[in-house]
């Protein structure tokens, strides 16, 4: 109750600021303030992995980011993690289908802000970015390899030393264990791999701290954006916090058919493939021995409403990973904001979330919420890959 | 400023306990059954797991045949994605954790009762922030 009065103190003190010194210039509404406040601050803070040994450790950074983008990683030598998350790209690759050894499936998510997620992969098919780098290692349609393979490979290059020195011996050392050390390395870098400050944060900090003068250079129709996300059209629901990600799986009337007879089963699928997985929080590769977050997957529930509901993307810098849905089928943020503003809602489940419909807005509408979308990414940044 | 990260669950519903009970928040009930359930709840994060302690007040000398915890959205017609975890910490006192509301908005707590041969349903309604 101290923290709710507080919060409403500051609510009016800002409301205050807001009569008095720059009304003309921020238009937002001291509850609007109050919902934009709890969309920062960025970046979040993050302690290393407990289920990853070597989470945070400089040396395994530097080995995993040298893997992620060689070819070792693939049984032939033809691909690497960075073919399909180029780091150019913010770790996508700009087409709406991956290209792996086929065409794959789903869009290649960026790998920004991976700590922001609870689950990895558009089906949340991993509890852990470690395991989830597991995955196109073995798969056959992407770099088609296996433990086995992986620690020859690994012997005889450049990586031997580096791994040696994290991880020990790699002659004594199963398969197994070796493909897992390998993925907890490509997790320290991934975990780096974040999002820098955008004009939404100079505006959000702005407001946190009484600076209305600075929080006025934040543009007019950006606030108006904001203002829809936040009330009409509903986005906030599923993109929220920080990350403007709930981090779980909705349904938002995207087609599941891959093509006919085909079924993309989504969340569903993922979480099958998760429960069968020996690479989890609740599995014996996980370093914690608490094994702190195993209570997500120990109680997570298998719905009903679970087929064909995908992961909620983080929308920081998303302006730059076009195209979207997991199935890349929408080509821009436009076609985004057009999307939800004429939702067939026929498509969507009967017992899923209840409070999506067209959401009529006008051209005017859907550019101000498109320029509030970018402003969550105009950092220029992809971290730590320069 | 800390508290801005953090969003408060703020309970518009129930009432502080006078009886059994200290600052927590009285469960409402349509069936006429003796119990009373009080929570007290940790301030709340959308998406992050809490937990929160349920009292029973006035329960039966023969004990709960069986306690079920879950929440709902009205508006939004769905529950939980994670089944919470009930312990009974003592007697007529109940610790519940791993709750996890993934969205802002209206909750609806819901424990169900069996007690002897009654059933009831008791509610608490948390709009998150």
């Amino acid at each position: 109750m101290i923290l709710k009065f507080k919060q409403m103190t500051t609510a009016c003190t800002l409301a205050v600021m807001l009569i008095t010194s720059a009304a003309a210039e921020v238009i937002l509404t001291p509850t609007e303030i109050d919902q934009t406040l709890a969309h920062g601050p960025w970046p979040m803070k993050s302690a290393a992995d407990p289920s990853n040994r070597v989470s945070g450790n400089p040396s395994a950074i530097s080995m995993g980011k040298d893997l992620f983008s060689d070819p070792l990683l693939s049984r032939d030598g033809s691909m690497s993690c960075a073919t399909c998350h180029d780091p150019k790209r913010d770790f996508s690759d700009a087409e709406p289908r991956a290209k792996g050894r086929i065409l794959l499936d789903r869009n290649t998510p960026s790998l920004n802000n991976l700590r922001a997620h609870r689950w990895f992969g558009w089906g949340g098919t991993s509890d852990t970015i470690w395991g989830q780098s597991i995955l196109p290692i073995l798969n056959p349609d992407e770099l088609n390899n296996d433990g086995e393979n992986l620690k020859r490979s690994l012997q005889s290059s450049v990586f031997a030393e580096p791994y040696e020195t994290l991880f020990g011996t790699l002659a004594d050392q199963p398969p197994q264990h070796v493909l897992v050390n390998v993925a907890k390395a490509l997790g320290a870098y991934q975990e780096t791999i974040t999002t820098g400050q955008t004009s939404f944060d100079r505006f959000r900090d702005a407001l946190e701290s009484g600076d209305m003068k600075a929080a006025s250079a934040y543009p007019e129709p950006a606030q108006r954006g904001l203002q829809i996300f936040l009330g009409r059209g509903r986005c906030v629901f599923c993109h929220s916090g920080p990350a403007f990600t709930n981090a779980e799986f909705h349904d938002v009337a995207i087609p599941y058919f891959i093509e006919p007879g085909r079924v993309d089963g989504g969340r569903h699928a993922g979480l099958k493939q998760l429960l069968n997985s020996p690479y989890t929080l609740d599995g014996a590769f996980n370093d914690d021995p608490k094994k702190a977050g195993a209570w997500a997957l120990r109680n997570v529930r298998s719905n009903h409403a679970n087929f064909g509901i995908f992961r909620v993307p983080s929308l920081r810098g998303a302006s730059r990973t076009a195209p979207y849905m997991h199935d890349g089928s929408i080509a821009d943020l436009e076609a985004v904001v057009a999307h939800y503003n004429q939702i067939n809602t026929e498509r969507l489940h009967a017992d899923g979330e209840a409070i999506l419909e067209p959401l009529e807005l006008n051209t005017g509408q859907v550019g101000d919420l498109v320029k509030f979308l970018h402003t969550l990414g105009d950092d220029r940044e992809t971290a730590s890959t320069d | 400023m800390k508290w801005i990260a953090t969003l408060l669950a703020l309970v518009t519903s129930g009432v502080p306990a006078t009886a059994c009970v200290k600052d927590a928040l009285r469960l409402t009930t349509k069936q006429a059954v003796p119990v009373e359930i009080f929570a007290r709840l940790e301030p709340i994060t959308v998406s992050q797991p809490f937990d929160l302690t349920l009292t029973l007040c006035d329960a039966p000398p023969g004990g709960i045949g069986r306690i079920e915890v879950d929440a709902w959205m009205p508006k939004h017609k769905h529950g939980m994605n994670y089944s919470p975890s009930v312990q009974q910490a003592a007697a007529g006192h109940y610790d519940v954790s791993n709750m996890v509301f993934h969205m802002p908005g209206l909750w609806q707590l819901r424990v169900s009762l069996a007690v002897e041969d009654q059933r009831s349903t008791h509610l608490l309604d948390i709009t998150v922030k």
